[in-house]
């Protein structure tokens, strides 16, 4: 029984010596990371609405303004409001992912981009490249439903070789993730 | 006269004795290449140069403070319990380096994605741990850890030069903030061309899953090749 005990105390004192040690860390690096975190969000703003020029930020639920789910109000430089930009986490292969989906006013996709996500190098990761999320573009209108399935994805970007096969998970992932944000912009 | 001299050897073979611990891991023991150990990262991401330098040297940082701080332990941590400590303190370094280059390399993170926390359970650190610095000094585990590591490393960029090369026809290092390394003109897109007909621009096989194997394959060949001399000979 003692000796059980000693063994606890020890187990225990190590993992308490590793609880501080990574909270040092955390202390250093945590305003570093939530920097470039949010320099990687501007830049990609940018990227999604090039003639955007004000991005107001809202969150879903105004009582909740820790959540990491809001979105972003698009102005033009004559501050005419011309989209919306809604940051939304998912599930994808390795664990969580962020998802930036640029809206044109009536909810049509303009573009998708992976942000956070630690998919497989050579499969997952290629959802990284823009070119990938082309099948997204356009969709979400009246003769174009968004393509929650596989199936429902026009056959031409199927046959690239940077196509889904591979990567279903991933792919579920995002679109499930999409899904979800076109449902709560449309609550707005 | 005499002791001077048998001092001296005495030294010269204790300096030989500790080299050999670090020599091991480099060749002899090559954990990549000799032991196949950790082929998991190993074959997943040695398709860019910068990913085999990053995932070698944050596997080398691991290891040296894992070793250096179980050996240290290695009279404190009851035995019974030794590989759960064991995890706890390699998984508490793997966390550092992850903060640490989410912090300062965010490209390299992004693009070595879920290889870097497994790390936690990447087979030659824990191997080293249960068969060589929860028994020596810590000199000696320094020694061995930096041996095993940069043996990794080495084995790493090995793999991953032999791959990103004849795949893209350049080695990128935009990820710690430098330029394409190329031999040829249009660096984002570099053919290889002969009076305007183009031979070769990169053969993607080589970055798949499928040329890590052959890669491998290859060099573990020409490995046994070189060994199969020496032990018997041109026969």
């Amino acid at each position: 029984m003692k000796k059980d005990l000693i063994i606890a105390l020890k187990l225990g004192s190590i993992c308490l010596v590793a609880v501080l040690l990574l909270s040092i860390v955390n202390l250093f690096t945590d305003k570093k990371i939530k920097l470039s975190n949010q320099l990687k969000m501007e830049a990609a703003n940018k990227e999604l609405f090039a003639d955007g020029v004000t991005f107001k930020k809202n969150h879903f639920n105004k009582n909740n303004e820790l959540s990491d789910e809001f979105y972003f109000e698009v102005y033009n430089s004559t501050q005419k409001m011309i989209g919306y930009i809604t940051l939304i986490n998912g599930t994808g292969f390795g664990g969580e992912i962020a998802l930036l989906i640029a809206f044109e006013k009536n909810l049509k996709i303009k573009n998708i981009k992976l942000l956070k996500n630690s998919e497989t190098p050579g499969f997952g990761k290629k959802w990284e490249n823009q070119k990938s999320m082309d099948m997204f573009v356009n969709t979400n209108t009246d003769d174009k439903p968004f393509p929650i399935k596989k199936s429902m994805v026009s056959p031409e970007f199927l046959n690239t070789p940077d196509g889904v096969t591979g990567a279903t998970i991933t792919f579920n992932g995002i679109t499930e993730a999409v899904a979800r944000a076109i449902s709560l912009m449309k609550q707005l | 006269m005499d002791n001077v001299i048998i001092q001296e050897n005495k030294s010269n073979s204790l300096f030989k004795k500790n080299i050999l611990y670090f020599t091991n891991g480099l060749l002899k023991e090559n954990p990549a290449l000799i032991l196949l150990l950790g082929m998991c990262p190993t074959l997943a991401v040695t398709t860019k140069v910068a990913n085999g330098i990053g995932m070698g040297l944050a596997t080398t940082f691991v290891l040296l403070f894992s070793n250096l701080l179980i050996s240290l332990l290695r009279n404190f941590i009851p035995t019974k319990v030794r590989i759960p400590s064991y995890i706890v303190i390699i998984a508490s370094f793997v966390t550092t380096i992850d903060l640490l280059m989410q912090a300062y390399l965010p490209l390299l993170t992004n693009s070595l994605g879920v290889f870097l926390p497994l790390i936690v359970v990447n087979c030659i650190i824990l191997g080293r741990a249960e068969a060589f610095a929860g028994k020596n000094t810590a000199g000696k585990s320094i020694l061995d850890a930096l041996g095993m590591g940069l043996g990794f490393t080495f084995a790493l960029i090995l793999i991953s030069l032999l791959r990103e090369f004849p795949g893209t026809l350049k080695i990128d290092f935009s990820d710690f903030g430098l330029g394409i390394l190329t031999f040829l003109k249009n660096a984002d897109n570099p053919t290889l061309s002969i009076f305007r007909f183009n031979i070769y621009s990169g053969a993607k096989i080589f970055t798949m899953p499928a040329g890590a194997f052959f890669i491998l394959g290859l060099i573990l060949a020409f490995k046994q090749n070189i060994e199969n001399k020496k032990k018997y000979g041109d026969k």
